[in-house]
C-alpha cells in the first residue's frame, strides 16, 4: 500500500463521519479512529505508519488518531453566480450538447426519494459529475457527465422510463 | 482468504450509513482496487433500492458491499452480473444449508425454503457508457432470528438451528463470488444463464403476476439475455420488465 493511499484513506475516513474504519490488505492492517463517534480515543499515536515491505514481516497494526479537520462544507456551495438571461439557452442553441441515456430503464434525478436532486437548471458542473440514476431490473447506474458546462434543460421527467439514445439533459459546454 | 483479488483489501467499517453509499462516495473522489470489501460493523442505516430500508440487529448479519469493475461487461447485458452475483449467493448457501431448498426469485431475491435471506443492491458508476465501477451490496441474514418488519424474511440459523460463525461465512462469500465474477468475465455467461434457469423461481410453472392491478396467470419461461422475464400465457409469448408487472 502507498503512502499516498493512506494518506486518501484519512482524508476520506475524516469527512465521511464514520467513527472507526478498519483496513486489512495481505501485509498491513491499519485502524483509523476519529472523533466523530463518542469514542474516546486509544491514545495520541501520531499518524505515523508502517506500510509493511517484506513479506516475512509480521503483520502490524498501528492506532492513528485522526482529528477531522474538514469541516462540513456549509450548504451554500460558491455556485457560480447567475448573470446569463434566461433565454441564453435558446440563443446559443448551437452550441449545446445533448446527454443521451447509455440504456433502457427508469430515470431519477435524485440518489433517493427522499433526496435532492444531482443537478439542476443552472447548475455548471464539471465532467465526471453525477447527474441521474438509470435503473433496469434493479441494477442501479449512475451517469457520469462526460462533458462540464452549465445545464440548460432537462428533457426527461423524474421517475420515467427511458430508451436507448433518448437525450436526458442539454449541456452549454464549458 | 483463499482468493486471487476478492477480499484482500477489506475495510471494516463502524459506519451510520450503508456501505454501498460509502463505497460510492469513495469511488467518486479516489479509487478502490477491485475485489475491495467493505465490512459493516454495525450497520444502522441499511439501504435496500431506492429508500427501501434493510433491517438488520447489529453483529448478527453480513452488510458488506464488493467493489469490482467490469470495463468489459456491456452496458446493455448487465444483468449477467445480477445472476452471478445471485448465483455467488446460492453457491454459497448450497455450502451451508444442504438441506435447504434454494431459490433465485427473478430478478435478484434469493429464497431459502421460500423465504427472503438475501437482499442484493448494485450499484455501477456509467463513465463514457462503460461501467467503470460496480458497487455490490449484500445483505445476509445470518444469525437473526426473529425480523420484525420483514414478515417473509429468514436467516441461515432459522434454516440450519444452529449459528454461524460470521467470518467464515464472509470468506466463504468472497471466494463463491470470485469464482462466479470470473466466470464473467472469462465469458462464460451462457453458463451463468443456464444455471440462473436452473434455480429460477416459479422456472417452468404457472404463476400468479400483477400487471398494474390487473391479476393474471402465466408460465415462467425463463428470462432474456438482458434479464427481461419471459412469460408465456395461453399462446402469448412476452417479455417483461420488472416495472411492468410484479409477482403475487
Amino acid at each position: 500500500m502507498k503512502l499516498t493511499e493512506i494518506q486518501d484513506l484519512i482524508k476520506f475516513v475524516a469527512k465521511s463521519g464514520v467513527s472507526e474504519v478498519e483496513l486489512e490488505t495481505k501485509d498491513v492492517k491499519i485502524v483509523i479512529k476519529t472523533n466523530n463517534g463518542n469514542k474516546s480515543s486509544k491514545g495520541d499515536a501520531p499518524a505515523v505508519f508502517n506500510p509493511a515491505t517484506p513479506a516475512v514481516q509480521p503483520v502490524t497494526h498501528h492506532v492513528a488518531q485522526v482529528q477531522p479537520t474538514v469541516q462540513n462544507t456549509p450548504a451554500a456551495e460558491t455556485k457560480a453566480p447567475e448573470t446569463k438571461k434566461e433565454n441564453s439557452a435558446s440563443a446559443d442553441a448551437g452550441n449545446l450538447v445533448t446527454i443521451k441515456s447509455p440504456m433502457i430503464g427508469t430515470f431519477y434525478r435524485s440518489p433517493g426519494p427522499d433526496k435532492g436532486v444531482f443537478v439542476n437548471v443552472g447548475d455548471e458542473i464539471k465532467a465526471g459529475k453525477v447527474i441521474c440514476i438509470i435503473e433496469a431490473m434493479k441494477l442501479f447506474n449512475e451517469i457520469e457527465s462526460e462533458i462540464g458546462g452549465r445545464i440548460v434543460k432537462v428533457l426527461v421527467d423524474d421517475a420515467t422510463p427511458v430508451e436507448y439514445d433518448q437525450p436526458l439533459f442539454l449541456v452549454e459546454p464549458a | 482468504m483463499k482468493t486471487l483479488f476478492t477480499g484482500q483489501s477489506l475495510l471494516r467499517v463502524d459506519t451510520v450509513g450503508s456501505t454501498n453509499s460509502y463505497a460510492l462516495d469513495w469511488l467518486r473522489e479516489n479509487d478502490l482496487a477491485e475485489g475491495t470489501v467493505i465490512v459493516a460493523q454495525n450497520q444502522a442505516g441499511g439501504r435496500g433500492q431506492r429508500g427501501n430500508s434493510w433491517e438488520s440487529e447489529p453483529g448478527k448479519n453480513l452488510t458488506v458491499s464488493f467493489i469490482f469493475k467490469p470495463h468489459f461487461l456491456q452496458v446493455t447485458r448487465q444483468f449477467d452480473l445480477t445472476r452471478a452475483v445471485s448465483l455467488a449467493i446460492a453457491d454459497l448457501l448450497a455450502v451451508f444449508l444442504p438441506a435447504a431448498e434454494l431459490k433465485i426469485k427473478w430478478p435478484n431475491d434469493i429464497l431459502v425454503n421460500g423465504r427472503k435471506v438475501c437482499g442484493i443492491l448494485i450499484e455501477n458508476i456509467l463513465r463514457d457508457t462503460q461501467i467503470s465501477a460496480a458497487v455490490v451490496g449484500i445483505g445476509l441474514n445470518v444469525n437473526q432470528e426473529v425480523f420484525h418488519s420483514a414478515v417473509h424474511a429468514v436467516s441461515m440459523k432459522n434454516a440450519a438451528g444452529k449459528t454461524f460463525d460470521l467470518q467464515t461465512v464472509l470468506e466463504s462469500l468472497c471466494e463463491m463470488l470470485e469464482a462466479r465474477y470470473l466466470q464473467l468475465r472469462s465469458g462464460h455467461e451462457t453458463r451463468l444463464r443456464s444455471d440462473y434457469h436452473a434455480i429460477l423461481f416459479g422456472m417452468g410453472a404457472k404463476k400468479r403476476f400483477n400487471r398494474s392491478g390487473e391479476i393474471f396467470e402465466a408460465t415462467v419461461l425463463g428470462t432474456t439475455d438482458a434479464g427481461l422475464l419471459r412469460l408465456a400465457a395461453g399462446e402469448e409469448e412476452r417479455n417483461f420488465n420488472l416495472k411492468e408487472l410484479s409477482w403475487i
